[in-house]
This record gives C-alpha cells, structure tokens and sequence, in this order.
C-alpha cells in the first residue's frame, strides 16, 4: 500500500458505489413497476404507448442516477479510521439518496401531470346547453 | 363535439380583445368567432333569430348583451355558460371551467360577466380597445381576414 493512503477509503468507495447503485436500481423498478399503471391512464390505455414512455423514463432514471453516483465519488473528506470510514459512507449514501429521492418524485409528479393532463381532455362541458339550434354548414 | 361557435359584439373593444385573446389560445376544439350581426352568423344559425346588418352599420344597441356559444352540434350557450364553454375549450383554461361551473362559483361569474356585459362599451372606451368594426370601417389590414366573416383557432 503507498505511504499516505489508509484502506478505508477504498473500502468506503467500495461500499458507496455498490450501495448507491443498489438503491438506484430499487428505486427504478419500483418506478418502473408502478408507475406503469398511471401511464396507462395517461395514454388513453394505449399499453404498448405506456410501457415504451415508462420504459424511456426509466432509462433516463438510471443515467442521471448513476452519472450523478459517479461524479460525486470523490468529494468529502478521505477518512483515516473506520469511524470516519462509516461517517463518509453515511454522507455520501444521505446526500444520494435525498438525490433519489428528489428525481423520484419528479417522476411521480411528470406521471401524474401527464394523467391529469388526459383526464381532463376526456371532461365533458361542465354546463348544460339552453337549447338547441340549426347548424348549416 | 369539433367546432365551438363564438358570436360577440364586433362593435365593442372589450369583446374584440377577448375574441382575438380567444382565438390565440392552444385550444382542444376548433375554435371560430363570428360577430353576432354578421350575415355569416344569420346564415350559419338560421334559427338563432339574430340582429342582422352589415359590420359597422348597426347601432351597438342592436348586438345581443351576452356572448352566444353553440357547438357544432346546435347545442346554444348564452352568456356565463357561453363564457365557461369557451374555457372548457382552451387547454390552458379547462380546469378553471370545472371549477367556476360548480354550484359555490356559477353565481359569482354570472353577476361579472353581465356586469361587464352591461358595462362593455364603457369599458372598451375606458381601456381604449377598439372594436373591430370601426377597425374594419379603419380599413385596418389586420382587420380584414375577420372583419365580417370569422376567425378560426386550429385544435
């Protein structure tokens, strides 16, 4: 091992990547598997419309996740001991996951606009007519 | 339902502004606007019994008070629920539609929109609108492809 370096950084490293991404993918297929239903709704039950934009979304989930995991490795400080090892994991892993959770809800919120969105193209006139008349063309 | 009718005063600022305003709206339906003493109006509702002469000839009295929506069904709308049909028909404005048509709403838009019914040439004089009439009258080129005829919004 070079002179400076303590192993707990790698192993830090080690667990901050494999936890990250772990909850990455968690959070995507509960994404993924729920929120399929309100797209379905959304598309006016068009399933194979819903399950290509749900699939589309979840795709981008993972890019911004992990790019985000991988760019944010290197920042804090390197810890020297095992309590500061846990401490630096325990950073990195709460500031991924109010990440995670932020995109998810941006999802939820993307999902449920595009259903309110079709709803309210299916509304009827909130009024009633006063009578009819002759339309020529 | 693909057409929403909008007949309005063409001899009143406020309600040229508020047809042009309509018809620049992303909107659900096709969306057309008419004056309501056009001959084109009379022709296309025959059975509307509307006042008829041609743009600019008749005294402002002559115009109906309220806005007249009718659906390319015949189904007639007159004034509040002529306004909240022209809402349900905008993308932007269909959810405040919902909601003004409910019971606690209804009432409250009904007294605006007849008080600005009543009040709408004093209005157009106050905020300086011009009516579309005088602009036809004008020989405004702006004026000309709805002057007397109609203007369309595409879905």
């Amino acid at each position: 091992m070079p002179a400076g370096t303590s192993p707990f950084t790698e192993i830090a490293y080690g667990f901050y990547v494999l936890l990250s991404i772990a909850m990455t993918i968690w959070v995507a297929r509960t994404l993924h598997k729920n929120g399929r239903i309100f797209l379905v709704d959304a598309m006016n039950g068009n399933e194979r419309l819903a399950d290509s934009v749900n699939h589309l979304l979840v795709v981008g989930f993972y890019l911004v996740n992990i790019g985000f995991v991988a760019l944010f490795l290197k920042y804090g400080d390197k810890p020297g001991n095992w309590e500061g090892a846990i401490e630096f994991l325990s950073t990195k892993m709460g500031i991924v996951l109010l990440v995670l959770g932020g995109m998810h809800f941006a999802n939820i919120i993307i999902f449920s606009k595009a259903r309110s969105r079709a709803l309210l193209f299916r509304v009827p006139p909130p009024v009633e007519p006063e009578g009819r008349t002759t339309v020529l063309t | 339902m693909n057409t929403l009718y909008v007949l309005f005063d063409h001899s009143c600022g406020l309600c040229t502004a508020a047809a042009r305003w309509l018809r620049e709206q992303p909107a659900f339906i096709r969306i057309i606007t008419m004056p309501a003493t056009s001959d084109r109006a009379a022709a296309k509702f025959p059975d509307l019994d509307l006042p008829r002469g041609a743009p600019g000839t008749l005294p402002a009295a002559a115009a109906p008070d309220q806005v007249i929506a009718i659906t390319d069904e015949g189904h007639v709308y007159r004034g509040p629920a002529a306004w909240i049909m022209c809402l349900w028909a905008l993308k932007r404005y269909r959810a405040w539609s919902l909601m003004l048509a409910q019971p606690h709403w209804r009432p409250r838009v009904a007294r605006i929109i007849d008080g600005l019914g009543r009040r709408r040439l004093m209005l157009s004089r106050l905020l300086m609108l011009e009516a579309e009439a005088d602009a036809v009258a004008r020989g405004d080129p702006d004026s000309v492809v709805c002057g007397g005829g109609s203007c369309r919004t595409e879905p």
